[in-house]
C-alpha cells in the first residue's frame, strides 16, 4: 500500500507540474486533545475537468496516537499508535447539457480494518440551471478483526442513498436541501471495547464483557444549507442538519461561516462556528448494574451517550502571486473544540485543538 | 428499555416520531424550494459571478473540509449530510 501511495502521489504532482490537472490540492491537519489523543492527517487530490469528462483521485493518511481514558486493550494498556491509509478515485461524464453521471471507488486500510466503497451518482440542472437535482448511492464493505486474535474476522456492509436539490434564489443566494438514508448491517461492535458490569449497589466493578450492539442500524439525515453573498467582499454559509437512527440517537448540528476578502482578494479571512447536540442510544447506560447477568445490548462508547460539542475557528488564505505558480493559494487554520459528555463516568469533557495547512493550485 | 407487552419500545416510538417529523420537515423544505422556483427572477449568465466565487462554495478548501469533517464524524454519532464521505474506517 505504501508503494502504491507513493506512486499515486508522484503521479498527482506530475499532473500538476505538467499542467495536465485542473486542480491539485492538499491539506495537513493535526488534532490534539487533553485525553492524550493525537492525530496527524494528510491528504492530496487532483482533478481533471474536460469538456464532457472529469476525473479525480485522492490519497489520505492518518497517524493516530492514543492513550485515551476509555481505551481498554489487553495488549497495550498504555495506549497505541496506528496508521490508516485511504485512496479513492472517481469519474463523471456529461451525457447531455446539464446531465451528469459518475462512479467512484475508494479503499481504506488499517492494520486490522479494511474498507472498500463503490458509488454511483447522477446530477441534473434544469430551469436555466437554477435548480440542480442530484442522487447518489454507495455500497461499503468492511472487514476487520482484533490485533491479538488473528483468526477473528468480522464484517459489516452499508448501503447509503442520498437525494439533494440546490436552488438559485437570486444572483447572491442559494438554498440547498438534502436527505440521506444509510442501512448498516453486520458486526458493529468495537472488538477492542469492553463494558464494565457491577453488582446492584456495589461500588467496584465485578467483571468486564465485550461490547454488544444491534446488527442493524438505519441512519436518517436531513440537511438544509444557505449560501449568500452578503456584501461585495463578504460571504456567508449557514447549515442545519437533523440526524436520527434506529438505535435511538437523535442529533442536531448547526454551523455558520463568514468569509471576507482583503487587498483585492489576495488575502481571504474566514471565521466559522459549529454546535452539536445528541441524545443517547436507547441501550446506552452509564453504569450496568446487572451482574451476574449481562444485558443483550451493552456499550461503553461515550459517543453513544448524551453529549454536545462546540467548535470555533479562524482560517486565512493567501495568494502569494508567484510567477512560476499562478493560481496558487496557501491557507492556515486553527480551531478550538470542546466535547462535553453528559452521562459518562470516566470523562466529563475533552478539549482539543485542530491546526490545518492547505494548498490549492490550479495550473490550467 | 421500557416496553409494553406486544408494543414498540420507547426508542422505537421516538424514532418513528422523529422520522415522521423528519419526513414532514423534508416535505416542507420541498414545498419551499418549489415555491421559491416560481417566485424568482431568472439569473443571467453575467450575474453568476458571485455564485462561482470560492467563498460562496460549501467547502472552498475541499481537502481541509474533508479532514475536519472526518475528525467530527469519528467523535460524534451523527454521520453524513455534510458531504465528503469516503471509505469507512475503524476509527470508532
Amino acid at each position: 500500500m505504501a508503494v502504491i501511495e507513493r506512486a499515486c502521489l508522484l503521479a498527482l504532482l506530475a499532473c500538476g507540474t505538467a499542467r495536465a490537472a485542473d486542480v491539485v490540492e492538499g491539506a495537513l491537519l493535526i488534532y490534539s486533545d487533553d485525553d492524550d489523543v493525537t492525530v496527524v492527517s494528510r491528504t492530496i487530490a487532483g482533478r481533471y475537468e474536460g469538456e464532457t469528462v472529469s476525473a479525480g483521485a485522492r490519497l489520505a493518511a492518518d497517524v493516530i496516537t492514543a492513550a485515551s481514558v476509555d481505551l481498554v486493550t489487553a495488549a497495550s494498556p498504555g495506549g497505541y499508535e496506528e496508521t490508516r491509509r485511504e485512496a479513492e478515485t472517481d469519474v463523471s461524464v456529461e451525457l447531455d447539457r446539464g446531465v451528469r453521471v459518475g462512479a467512484g471507488y475508494g479503499i481504506s486500510v488499517e492494520p486490522d480494518f479494511v474498507s472498500q466503497r463503490a458509488s454511483a451518482n447522477y446530477a441534473h440542472e434544469i430551469y436555466d440551471r437554477r435548480l440542480s437535482l442530484s442522487a447518489s448511492y454507495a455500497f461499503t464493505h468492511s472487514a476487520f478483526g482484533r490485533a491479538q486474535d488473528p483468526e477473528l474476522t468480522l464484517e459489516r456492509d452499508s448501503h447509503a442513498g442520498e437525494i439533494g436539490a440546490s436552488l438559485v434564489l437570486s444572483p447572491t443566494l442559494v438554498v440547498e436541501a438534502l436527505y440521506g438514508l444509510t442501512v448498516v448491517g453486520g458486526e458493529q461492535a468495537n472488538p477492542y471495547r469492553y463494558v464494565r458490569l457491577y453488582a446492584p449497589g456495589a461500588a467496584g466493578q465485578a467483571t468486564a464483557v465485550p461490547e454488544a450492539v444491534p446488527d442493524e442500524r438505519l441512519r436518517h439525515v436531513g440537511t438544509l444549507r444557505l449560501r449568500a453573498r452578503l456584501h461585495p467582499r463578504l460571504f456567508g454559509v449557514a447549515a442545519y442538519r437533523l440526524y436520527a437512527d434506529s438505535w435511538g440517537v437523535v442529533a442536531h448540528t448547526a454551523s455558520l461561516r463568514a468569509s471576507r476578502g482583503f487587498f483585492d482578494e489576495v488575502v481571504v479571512l474566514s471565521a466559522d462556528a459549529r454546535g452539536y447536540l445528541q441524545d443517547a442510544a436507547g441501550f446506552y447506560r452509564a453504569r450496568y448494574e446487572t451482574f451476574p447477568s449481562a444485558p443483550a445490548r451493552r456499550t461503553s462508547d461515550k459517543e453513544l451517550g448524551p453529549m454536545w460539542t462546540a467548535r470555533g475557528g479562524l482560517h486565512v488564505e493567501v495568494d502569494p502571486g508567484l510567477r512560476f505558480a499562478d493560481a496558487l493559494r496557501i491557507g492556515a487554520g486553527f480551531d478550538l473544540l470542546y466535547m462535553r459528555y453528559l452521562d459518562f463516568p470516566f470523562l466529563d469533557a475533552r478539549r482539543a485543538t485542530l491546526s490545518t495547512i492547505d494548498v490549492t493550485w490550479e495550473p490550467r | 428499555m421500557s416496553r409494553r407487552p406486544g408494543g414498540r419500545s420507547v426508542w422505537q416510538k421516538r424514532l418513528c416520531f422523529q422520522f415522521v417529523g423528519l419526513r414532514s420537515r423534508s416535505a416542507a423544505v420541498g414545498v419551499v424550494l418549489l415555491a421559491g422556483l416560481g417566485g424568482c427572477a431568472p439569473v443571467r449568465a453575467w450575474e453568476r459571478g458571485a455564485l462561482a466565487h470560492r467563498c460562496m462554495q460549501a467547502a472552498p478548501q475541499p481537502s481541509r473540509a474533508l479532514l475536519r469533517e472526518h475528525v467530527m464524524s469519528v467523535r460524534e454519532s451523527a454521520q453524513g449530510g455534510l458531504g465528503g464521505a469516503g471509505a469507512g474506517c475503524g476509527c470508532d
